[in-house]
């Protein structure tokens, strides 16, 4: 089909992946060159030490040849992942707030330029525990009576790839749900929503 | 439509580029001829294409916007009790809010505005939301275009400097780099253009037969959503329909479980939305309300919240 | 029983897409079963005429079990056309799923087994010579899927057209593109083929290249090449 079929349940990992290496990122460049012009924007010069701002995908493609250091963004030092974790622990009833494509970036910081970081290995482990108890919490939340009552779920602060991961099953429940409830209800609805 | 011209409405360009009138010859020259025997001056320019004069100012207004902390403290915490179900305190919690002092700032670029934004960043948010809803989008013609335009210039400009010997071994990296995002905006503009041709196929007819729906569509999707209902139709008709009885061979009934022949989108399918304005209520099924204060995400039906992401209060993610 | 037929072939069919990964290879055309559907309809449907004609309309308001027959048989017969038409648009499904993962190619489509003929730069030729392996689908296929097929391609091939300077719809969107270049390995012999710039290369089994990736993204949709 025009859209394959494992794209057809929404964006998928690698999806968002590549929409997180649009963002911006801090780059000390390993060598000289001036300004280029790209479609996004214009970026450089590119004169060491001097850092310069460039998308992540151009980061990730001059550090695979070695052609700069990635500075990591501020939101991954471990001691701002450290806290994260201790809040999201801490706070049974809601998730912490993430920039929008922490995994994403964090994930692909480590496996290319994870000599860039402090501490990879911690970090590694840190964000790997920060994944794991908030995907606890998630469990733990959908087990909670009346969670898909009115084919509705409130989920702040889960970034989209957590979001990507639970939607195909709560779609899939809520159609189940839905198809469950006295029928009438949907033409009623859809003049409303006309 | 020159070489130059998109350079004057591109935010980060430096605002003295040479007159783009004589341009057009330029974009006859196709790609070969013009390797070959390309003025210098001419070759000096695309040079200074890919390779911009220093700004007098900053360029990259995105700098300041970027560091404003996805952290920092200013977070309105978020009120309003939710109601339905939420993933976590089920409303019954005395909990008052959501937030928890690490700031509202879900996203790196949520503070951008649309105007701020990049083609490829905007390219990258329909694709998105044509990704994440069940009805079709209004087709981005005019975005398109614009970055048709770049990519044909670009790809000239590739073409000639790749090949002219006196092209230096920064600008052959600058290339590479061109080229690698030339690729990667393609890849968004192929998805986009696929996921909407998914849906214009799959709703065909219902396109074809409603005639408020066709502003929708380019005018090669419309004349595609036509013949496509025709092509379809008749390989139903030669295959089995023509061997009914009369009476049978329609292809616009609805039969008495209320499934009509024609399909529609399903306008309950739920869709993720992150509001970035505080949206006000919703009434949901059974009487029950959520509040779609600014800043918090949902997964709510989609004819629910339609007219909010209609008007890019609410965001799909 | 009236429309039992109509059951085997629908679920027969929601077996066949049950399975995605590996996909397995489009069913036979159930002809057969099909053409009795039909008689089976077209009996209903004239059943329903003469018992129409027969009684009047007088004795249909007041005969109920007549009233009820008639239901039955109409029902059946409404029952089967959607049977059909279910089967057929699954099928179509996945016909189109076969177009678009083979990058657009029917002649590819129609006969995976020969690549002499195969061009990188027209990949809508249809390719007249005889396909060693009998062409796995296109001897499942109807002749009017075969049409439909034809025409979806005709219609691909129009409303690509608009974007052919600058892109082509039909190469892959299954993962987003990392990096420009990309380490091949040339699994079957694929013949000379003209890249975007103009440059030959002869794609030999078990030859290695560095290439820009949109230039040989076809030749990996369709397994000549393997990236590693």
């Amino acid at each position: 089909m025009a859209l394959p079929k494992h794209l057809q349940n929404g964006l998928t990992p690698d999806e968002l992946t590549f929409l997180a290496e649009e963002e911006t990122i801090d780059i000390v460049p390993l060598f000289s060159m001036t300004r280029v012009r790209l479609l996004s924007g214009i970026y450089g010069p590119f004169t060491p030490p001097s850092s310069a701002k460039v998308p992540l995908w151009l980061a990730l493609s001059l550090k695979r040849k070695r052609k700069c250091r990635i500075v990591p963004p501020e939101w991954l030092s471990i001691d701002r992942v450290q806290n994260v974790l201790k809040e999201e622990r801490e706070n049974a009833e809601s998730f912490c707030s993430l920039p929008r494509r922490f995994i994403e970036i964090s994930k692909v910081l480590l496996d290319v330029a994870q000599d860039d970081s402090m501490q990879p290995s911690l970090l590694r482990s840190l964000l790997k525990d920060l994944r794991e108890v908030r995907q606890a919490k998630i469990r733990i939340g959908l087990q909670s009576e009346g969670v898909m009552r009115g084919s509705y779920l409130q989920v702040t602060n889960l970034t989209p790839l957590e979001l990507s991961e639970l939607k195909p099953f709560l779609v899939k429940a809520m159609g189940i749900m839905q198809s469950l409830e006295p029928r009438g209800d949907d033409d009623e609805d859809e003049e409303e929503g006309q | 439509m020159s070489f130059f011209d998109d350079e004057d409405d591109d935010p980060l360009s430096p605002p003295t580029r040479p007159a783009p009138n004589e341009n057009y010859g330029m974009r006859a020259s196709s790609s070969r001829e013009g390797s070959v025997s390309g003025s210098s001056s001419f070759l000096d320019r695309l040079r200074s294409t890919v390779s911009p004069p220093p700004a007098q100012s900053h360029s990259h207004n995105e700098r300041s916007r970027a560091s404003a902390s996805i952290f920092d403290e200013s977070n309105t915490s978020i009120s309003g009790r939710e109601y339905g179900g939420s993933i976590l305190g089920e409303g019954e919690e005395e909990e008052d809010g959501m937030g928890l002092g690490l700031g509202l700032g879900q996203g790196l670029e949520e503070e951008e505005d649309e105007e701020d934004m990049n083609d490829v960043k905007r390219l990258g948010k329909i694709w998105v939301r044509e990704r994440g809803t069940p009805e079709l989008g209004e087709w981005k013609g005019e975005l398109i275009d614009q970055v048709f335009d770049k990519l044909e210039q670009q790809q000239k400009m590739v073409n000639t400097l790749r090949s002219d010997p006196q092209t230096s071994e920064e600008e052959h990296f600058k290339l590479m780099l061109v080229q690698t995002e030339m690729e990667r905006v393609k890849y968004l503009v192929r998805s986009y253009v696929r996921t909407r041709l998914h849906k214009i196929e799959k709703f065909a007819h219902h396109i074809t037969l409603s005639t408020d729906m066709h502003h929708l569509l380019s005018g090669a999707e419309l004349s595609h959503a036509r013949r496509y209902t025709e092509l379809l139709h008749t390989h139903f008709q030669h295959s089995a329909l023509d061997s009914l009885p009369e009476w049978l061979r329609k292809m616009d009934d609805t039969y008495g479980d209320g499934l009509s022949m024609v399909s529609k989108p399903n306008r309950n399918t739920p869709v993720l939305i992150y509001c970035r304005k505080d949206c006000g209520e919703i009434t949901l099924e059974g009487g029950e309300r959520a509040a779609l204060a600014r800043g918090t995400t949902h997964l709510v039906k989609y004819k629910l919240v339609d007219r909010w992401i209609n008007l890019g209060w609410a965001e799909v993610l | 029983m009236y429309g039992d037929l109509a059951l085997q072939l629908v679920t027969s069919s929601h077996r066949s897409t049950l399975s995605t990964t590996p996909q397995l290879p489009l069913p036979k055309y159930a002809l057969p079963l099909i053409l009795s559907i039909c008689l089976e309809t077209r009996q209903l449907g004239q059943s329903i005429t003469s018992a129409a004609e027969q009684h009047g309309q007088v004795s249909l308001s007041q005969d109920r079990s007549l009233v009820c027959n008639l239901t039955v048989q109409h029902l059946s017969a409404r029952r089967n056309k959607r049977c059909l038409l279910a089967y057929l648009s699954t099928r179509v499904g996945g016909i189109k799923e076969r177009w678009w993962d083979s990058g657009g190619s029917l002649a590819y489509l129609l006969s995976p087994s020969s690549s002499s003929t195969m061009n990188n730069s027209d990949p809508s030729a249809i390719n007249s010579s005889e396909s060693e392996s009998a062409g796995d689908l296109r001897n499942n296929l109807s002749p009017q899927e075969l049409d439909f097929l034809r025409g979806y391609n005709n219609l691909m091939i129009d409303y690509k057209s608009d974007f052919l300077d600058v892109l082509d719809l039909t190469s892959s969107i299954d993962r987003p593109p990392s990096e420009l270049m990309v380490d091949v390995r040339v699994l079957k012999d694929a013949g000379e083929v003209v890249l975007e710039g103009g440059e030959k290369l002869d794609f030999r089994k078990g030859e290695r290249f560095r290439l820009n990736r949109s230039n040989v993204e076809r030749l990996i949709v369709q397994g000549y090449l393997e990236e590693v």
